[in-house]
Order: structure tokens, then sequence, then C-alpha cells
């Protein structure tokens, strides 16, 4: 699969980029690719494009705060989930991608 | 003839001792029977006895009457009326306000644990843990021999041969100096009042008693009235009424062994209400770790000799201190200006926590306080103390101050009955210069007036103090007085640099007066072949902001300008920082004003002329850059901030001042100045590493969140990483609130981005026991990152890097071997590499 994600979190500090490493770690596990984007203290990193979320098959948010720029995933099936989650249990997210 | 007087009391602390026996005082001077009568409550009094107008409990508003029946009623009605309305409103001037409520703000452990606190005022910086000692007046017994010859004669004389012996040593009480000759002043009025006299007389005549129970029946007689007071300065001032009388049972059967106040042995926290300075003196200041007093000034003699000894001191605390027990354990927190009774082990632990923290800061500092005050480029800029007193100003010495900036010399003048001698204020300036040891004094003269009145100067009420007579501007009216003060002064320039500086000049003419006015006392100096410096130097403050647009006018006839910031902030924004409604318009770090202070500075030295300030904005540590940019040549604050001073200083380079002056001056809001000077301070502060080994805690004794994020705040507390730990720690559980900073793992990262923290910091601390960091946590903590960010730090490199640190953290081999890591420096390499 073709993952698109966002991390966000409240002070942007360390949960956004935590969830991010997770993220990409689980999903290398789970043999897809994917791409996260970091809105946290250092703004947008490594942002995700139009052509990258229409090339997705599905989106990931994991946040605690208002995803920015959002309407990018307008037609994409999204799986919100709360950055903690990402962070503590990533793998059942994907787990629950494949269902 | 007779004479009718109205008036409304004016003072909210009701009529009490010092404004009745300054009334019976004047009374006793006139022939007429003079009464006074409240009219709202009915109580009649005789205005010849202090204790009769005490006991009309008359309150602050009530309409009262002053009947004047005599010979010389006219001539009395007169002064009476006089004193009335010039003298009576001012009794009052230095006393606490009652009921102070300070901040309000306390460390999150007390709120925690609900501990009793009371509130109070910090009046000398901090921590102490130990039984209360209260000290309060002797309880009143008769003596064995007391009973004998009740009635007779022999009791008159008995008891008049005591009053006499103790009103001629209260009236020896002048030679004594301020708080003291006050005290002993009222107590001679107590001794000597008309109402007392004859109450006691009365017991032993009619009702044949001894001397010691016409005593005891007496001061229960008025203490009873004065303790069902409504107002609380009056239910205290029953303790001079007992102090007045066991000192006549003294006097008349000698002082019984107990008398003296049991020697301490050991450590101990002394609560009172007031204590005298001869009562602090006489106490084994060894161990004496701390004062509380319910009703002391903050500038009495006990409290100025506390802060010179170091020994931590809150006043203005309620009356419950009085209530404690012996022996029964207190915190006295003299940093916040709070005291616990009752602690629970938390709250000492946390205290004993906090000392410690303290200590380490105060030897981290100690270095500087020996060095000379130089910015990291080896620009010299003097840290000078302000104070009012020989005690403070030899405190200040070894503080590490280089010179007096500012001494206030108007303590020498309040507190008293009429003002110091010359020969008194030269003993005070020339033991001020001896401490100096050739470090140079500059004694302000005379700042008096507006809103700091002495009563024996008369000075009227005023309906804006501020803009009125006040300092310079009233000098010419009390010439004698001030002739004196100058005379004392030059004759001191005699022993090192003391210098002179006027207060509230706002022109050339009045520099020039009073430049001639010095002359004239140089010239009778010299005629009277006494010694001085006649290069004594003279400077004005800079308070009034004219004196900022004739700066090239003035330099000609001074030698030095120093900023009073505080006037001058609030005379150049028109706001009255005393007025709540406007004080948030006050911030001397408006743009505009730091406009202003470059004119100044600028004008200053472009005429050669050395510039300093010693208002509140000298003793603000964050804004060292703007002093090094206005090339500010001294700063002067109080003592105790003095090595943090010299420790910034020594940061920042003057050219890196220059910038961040320029920041602040193109700034439009004073905030946004702050935010710049936190941020100068935090990409500045002594190239702090984000990690370091003072700041990593290993096998922590403490395994419960609250007590470890306190831990780690502590420990950027003590290296100088944030000078506010409670709001580091209130924003780290602000963040905490939001959810819960267990990642799992075994690792929590609580973390805030504040104001408060000055420099980025990331802390590590490893428990000796592991814990649940919160309430259905699967894993418990082993190892908890305190990630401290300051608020201006957006976008900086430190953010990179802590981003960085977190996805390491997600991988297990790094966490094992933080987990693993033998010693902090293992911690750091640890977490270094994975920074880089």
């Amino acid at each position: 699969m073709k993952i698109v994600a966002v991390t966000a979190c409240p002070t942007g500090i360390a949960h956004t980029y935590m969830a991010a490493e997770q993220l990409a770690k689980a999903a290398k596990k789970f043999g897809h690719t994917i791409k996260v984007e970091t809105q946290g203290s250092m703004g947008i990193e490594n942002e995700i494009s139009q052509a990258e979320v229409d090339a997705a098959d599905v989106a990931i948010f994991a946040v605690g705060i208002p995803v920015l720029n959002k309407d990018r995933f307008a037609k994409i099936k999204v799986l919100e989930v709360g950055v903690q989650e990402a962070i503590k249990k990533p793998d059942a997210i994907f787990e629950q991608l494949g269902k | 003839m007779s004479r009718d007087l109205q008036f409304v009391f004016p003072l909210k602390n009701g009529f009490h001792a010092r404004p009745a026996s300054a009334f019976q005082e004047l009374a006793n001077r006139y022939a007429s029977a003079i009464t006074v009568v409240n009219e709202m409550s009915g109580a009649t009094a005789n205005g010849k006895s202090t204790l009769a107008l005490v006991s009309t409990m008359t309150k602050e508003g009530d309409r009262c009457v002053v009947r004047i029946d005599g010979p010389d009623a006219d001539r009395a009605a007169d002064a009476i009326r006089m004193f009335l309305d010039e003298t009576l409103p001012h009794c009052d001037d230095d006393l606490p306000a009652p009921a102070i409520q300070a901040g309000g703000r306390v460390p999150r452990i007390l709120r925690d644990t609900h501990a009793a606190v009371m509130h109070g005022i910090p009046v000398s910086a901090g921590i102490a843990c130990a039984p209360a000692h209260p000290v309060h007046a002797r309880r009143l017994s008769l003596p064995p021999a007391a009973a004998d010859s009740a009635g007779s004669r022999e009791e008159c004389e008995r008891l008049h041969h005591a009053l006499d012996v103790l009103e001629s040593s209260y009236r020896s009480a002048p030679a004594r100096r301020g708080t003291e000759a006050e005290i002993a002043k009222a107590h001679l009025s107590i001794v000597t009042d008309v109402e007392f006299r004859t109450e006691l007389e009365s017991g032993i005549t009619e009702h044949g008693l001894s001397t010691g129970q016409a005593v005891i029946r007496t001061a229960e007689r008025y203490t009873a009235l004065l303790g069902t007071a409504d107002s609380e300065y009056l239910r205290e001032r029953a303790v001079d009424i007992r102090d007045v009388s066991s000192q006549i049972m003294d006097a008349a059967y000698g002082a019984p062994a107990e008398a003296h106040e049991a020697a301490l042995t050991k450590d101990v926290v002394v609560v009172a209400d007031d204590l005298t300075p001869s009562q602090f003196m006489g106490l084994d200041k060894h161990f004496v770790k701390g004062l509380a007093l319910a009703h002391a000034g903050a500038t009495s003699h006990t409290v100025i000799l506390a802060r010179s000894l170091g020994i931590p001191c809150v006043i203005g605390v309620p009356d419950a201190v009085l209530h404690l027990a012996a022996g029964e354990i207190v915190v006295l927190d003299a940093v916040r200006g709070i005291v616990v009774t009752t602690p629970a082990g938390p709250v000492l632990a946390f205290y004993q926590a906090e000392k410690r923290t303290q200590e380490r800061i105060a030897q981290r500092l100690m270095v500087h306080a020996s060095r000379e005050a130089r910015t990291a480029d080896g620009t010299r800029i003097e840290v000078a103390a302000n104070a009012a007193s020989v005690e403070e100003a030899e405190k200040a010495f070894r503080d590490g101050a280089e010179g007096i900036g500012l001494f206030r010399t108007e303590m020498l003048f309040m507190d008293r009955g009429a003002p110091p001698t010359e020969d008194e204020q030269f003993a005070v300036y020339a033991a001020t210069m001896r401490a100096a040891q050739g470090r140079p004094v500059i004694f302000r003269t005379l700042d008096i007036g507006g809103d700091k009145g002495v009563a024996y100067l008369g000075l009227p009420d005023e309906e804006n103090p501020f803009l009125g007579y006040r300092a310079v501007r009233l000098y010419h009216a009390f010439q004698e007085m001030i002739d004196a003060q100058l005379r004392a002064l030059l004759r001191a320039s005699a022993l090192g640099k003391a210098k002179i500086m006027i207060p509230m000049i706002a022109s050339v003419t009045e520099v020039r007066a009073m430049r001639a006015w010095i002359d004239r006392i140089k010239e009778e100096l010299v005629a009277a072949g006494i010694a001085f410096n006649p290069a004594t130097e003279i400077g004005i403050m800079v308070e009034i902001p004219s004196v900022a647009f004739i700066i090239d006018q003035l330099a000609p006839l001074v030698d030095f300008f120093s900023i009073g910031s505080n006037d001058l902030t609030q005379y150049f924004l028109a706001v009255d920082r005393g007025n709540a409604k406007v004080r948030a318009l006050y911030s001397s770090f408006t743009p505009s004003f730091l406009r202003l202070l470059r004119m100044i500075t600028d004008g200053a030295h472009r005429h050669g002329r050395w510039v300093g300030m010693c208002g509140e904005l000298g003793g603000k540590i964050p804004a060292v850059p703007l002093f090094l940019g206005l090339g500010l040549d001294e700063v002067s604050l109080a003592s105790p901030g003095i090595p943090a001073m010299k420790e910034r200083i020594a940061q920042f380079s003057a050219a890196e001042g220059d910038a961040i002056l320029a920041r602040a001056l193109a700034c439009e809001t004073p905030e946004e100045v702050e935010t710049a000077l936190a941020g100068a301070a935090a990409t500045r502060l002594s190239g702090k590493p984000l990690i370091d080994g003072s700041i990593i805690v290993l096998e922590s004794e403490n395994s419960a969140k609250a007590l470890v994020i306190r831990e780690l705040v502590s420990a950027l507390h003590a290296d100088g990483r944030t000078a506010d730990p409670d709001e580091v720690e209130e924003a780290v559980w602000r963040r905490e609130e939001t959810f819960s900073t267990g990642i799992g793992f075994g690792v929590a990262i609580p973390h805030c981005k504040s104001a408060a923290v000055m420099s980025s910091s990331i802390a590590f601390l490893r428990p000796a026991k592991p814990f649940l960091w919160a309430e259905g946590d699967e894993d418990p903590v082993n190892m908890v990152i305190l990630l401290a960010i300051n608020d201006a730090a957006a976008g900086d490199e430190h953010l990179r890097i802590i981003a960085k640190l977190s996805r390491k953290l997600m991988h297990d081999e790094f966490r094992a071997k933080l987990i693993g890591a033998p010693s902090p420096s293992d911690v750091v390499a640890a977490l270094s590499e994975a920074m880089q």
C-alpha cells in the first residue's frame, strides 16, 4: 500500500516526531511505503504534495490538534488516530488498515 | 471660653497609641480642659490621656468633636485644628497597611497537599524549616513580696518611685536611634498618662491593693478594653500596656530571673508581633534561622538588621502566626513570602530540596561576587548597591557591591520626632564610608514629602503628592535641616569617595541654587577649619523628564547623573503605578521610555559625564543587554541581586548590547521588548549546552510524578537555566493536563515552552524505583526526560535537535543505552550522539 501520513501535537516539541518515527518504522515492517509530514515546532516538514495524496491509497492523521492544509485530503480515505496511539501502538494502526 | 472642633477621623488603623500620644502631648500644653467625643459611639475621653483616647475605639471615618474649655481655649483650638488637619493624617505613614495580602502564588506541592499557608511580604530572602519560637511580651505575675503593705502609704511611695524610675529611663531614650526611640516615646506616654496613673493610685488608696496588684488590675482593665477593639492594630497595642506594666513591676520589685528571654539552644524560627531591635539583638543569632513578624515595617531597624545578617524574614504575616506553640515546626519561605504551619512530610522534603538548590545557586554565583563586573569583551560597568543604613551597606559590600549607587538618607529622618542632628548624621555617613573602604558612595540628600511624609515637618496634605512639594523643592523651607545634612555629608567626604546627589531636579536654576548652597557650606567648613574633600562630586537624579532635554545645559554644572527609573517612568508615561486601574500601562520596557534613556545616556556621554541607574529597572537582570547598549557607567540595585547581575553582564559583549538595544528601540510595545530580551538571553546564555552533567540525576530517590518533575525543574534552577522554577513547573503541568507525557517503553517526556526558561534544556532523571507515570499506564517509567524550551526559541536549532532526539527515543537500542549508562557523563555522551 502507498500511505501518506500527518503527525501533529499540541506543543509540537516531541510527540509529533516520535509518532512520525513510529509510523515510518511500522510501515516498513508491514511492507508499505509511507511519507510522513510533520506539523510541529519546526513548522511543516517533509510536506506532502497534492499529487502524492492522489497517488496514495490511504492517509493517516496521528494528531492532537487540527491538521493544516487539510483540503489536500478531501478525496482520500483518512484514518485519524491519536498521536499517543501512534507512538504506543503503531502496529495496531496498520492492522486496522489491512481490514 | 470654650470652642468645639469637628473632624472626621482619618486613619485606617483607628485612634491607636501613636496618634493618641501625639494628640495628648499637644493637649497637655494647654490649661483648658480638652475632651474628645466620638459622635458615632458616644464615647468620651480626656484629651490629655493617651489611654482614654485609645479607649474611645475611634475608627476611620468616625465623626468626632474636640471640646476645649478654659482660659487658653482659643490658642489651644488653633493648635489642635492644625494638628487635626496636617499632622494627624500622617501619623500612620510608615505603618504597614493592615491585612496585607501578597501575590498568592504558592508552589504546586503546597496546593496539592492543602498545606496551611500564611502570606506575608518577603523582606530578607531565604528559607528556614525549624521549630517556632514565639517571642511576646512577658506575662504579668505578682512577685512573692508584693502583698505585704497593701493600701499603705509605703505602697504609694513604691508605686511613684517605680513610675519615676521608668519615666526617666524612657526620657533618656532619645539618645537611642529610630525605632527604639519611637517605642520609648510611646511607652513614655503611657507611664505619664493621667488616666493610667490615676487608675494605678486608686488601686492602692481606694481598693487597698499593693503596687503589684494595682499594676495587674490596671493592665487587665486596659488590655481588656483594647482587646475588644475592632481594629486589629488597636488589639495589638495591648502589648504595649503589658510591656509597660511589667516594667513597672520590675522597677518596683526588681526584675525576676525569668524576665530575660531564655537563651536559645537550637535552631528556631522566631515568630512575633514585632521585635524591637534590642529584643532581636538579645537573641543568639546563631540559632535564629528566620523571622516571621506580624506587624513590622519593611524599613524597621529589626528588618534591616535581619537583612544585613542574611536571616530570612517575612513581615505582614496574619496574627494567627502569634498563636503558634513553641516548638511547632514551621517553614518560613522568605523567597515567596509565605509561612507554612504544620507542614506535611512532602512539604518538608520539598523545602529541604529547595534549601539545597538555594545553596547550589549561592555557590555558583559566589565566584562572581568578588569579581569586577565586566562584559564578555572586557567592557567595564560598575555594579553598585542601594542601601539605607550602615548595616545594609556592610552587607552590600559582602555581596560584592563595587560601591553604593544610592544611599537613601531619608531613613535617618523617618520614625522619629525631630530631624537628626548633624553629628548624628555624620556618624552614619562616616560609618558607611569606613565600610566602603575607598569605594564610591553616592549619598542622596533628603528625598521626603510626596508619598514619604514625616510628621515633624508639618507638610500639608496634597492632592497630587508626586507632582507636589517634595525633595529639593522643600529644602528652602527647612534651611537649617538641609544645612546640617550638607555639612555632615561634606565632612564624610574627607573619609573617602563620598558623592552628593540631589533628588527631583527639573531645571538649571535648581542645580545652580544647590551648587551655591553647597559652596556656602564649604566656605563655612573652611572657616571653621573642618576637613572635607573640596572636589566632592555633585550629581543629580534624573527622574523628571525635563532633565533629559537639558543635559547639555546641566552637564557643566554637575559631575554625574543617576537615572531614577521608577519616578522617571511614571512621570514620562503619566502613570501612577500605585493605581491598580492603570498599573498595566507602567513599564520601564516601553520603547518610548527606552528612547528617552538613550537620549539621556548619549547626552551625558557627549558632554563627558558619568551616568548610572539606581531605580528598579537597574535591578532587572534580563535588562542587562539594554544597560550595555545604553553604555551606562553603573547600575545600582538591592545587594542580594549583585552576584547574578555580574554573572549576566559577563555573558554579553558590549556590541551585542548595542544590537539588542537597537532592536528594542524599534519595538512597538513593552511586551515585544521583553520577548526580544528573553530571546537574546536564550540564544546568548552562557552558551549553555542543551544538556550537561549538572542536569542529570541518576538513582533519584523520588518515585512519584510530581516529585520527579520538581526535582528536574530544581536542577534547571540550580544550574541557572531558569530564575522562576515555580512557573516552569506550572508550565510543565499545564502541558501534562492536555494528555500525559508517558510515551510507553518506560519513558516519560514532560515538557514545556515557557518564557521562564532562559536556556533551553534537556534534563534527565532515572528513579531508583520505577513508578507509574499516570494512572492506567502499563509500564512503570524508569527514565524521565524533561524538555524545557525557551518561549522565544521557536524554529531554532534546539528544536531541531530535540525533534531528532524524539525520533531516536523510538528505537530500543538507544533507550537501552540510556538505561544502562553508568554515569552522568555517559548519559550526556549517549544523548549528544543521538542529537548529532
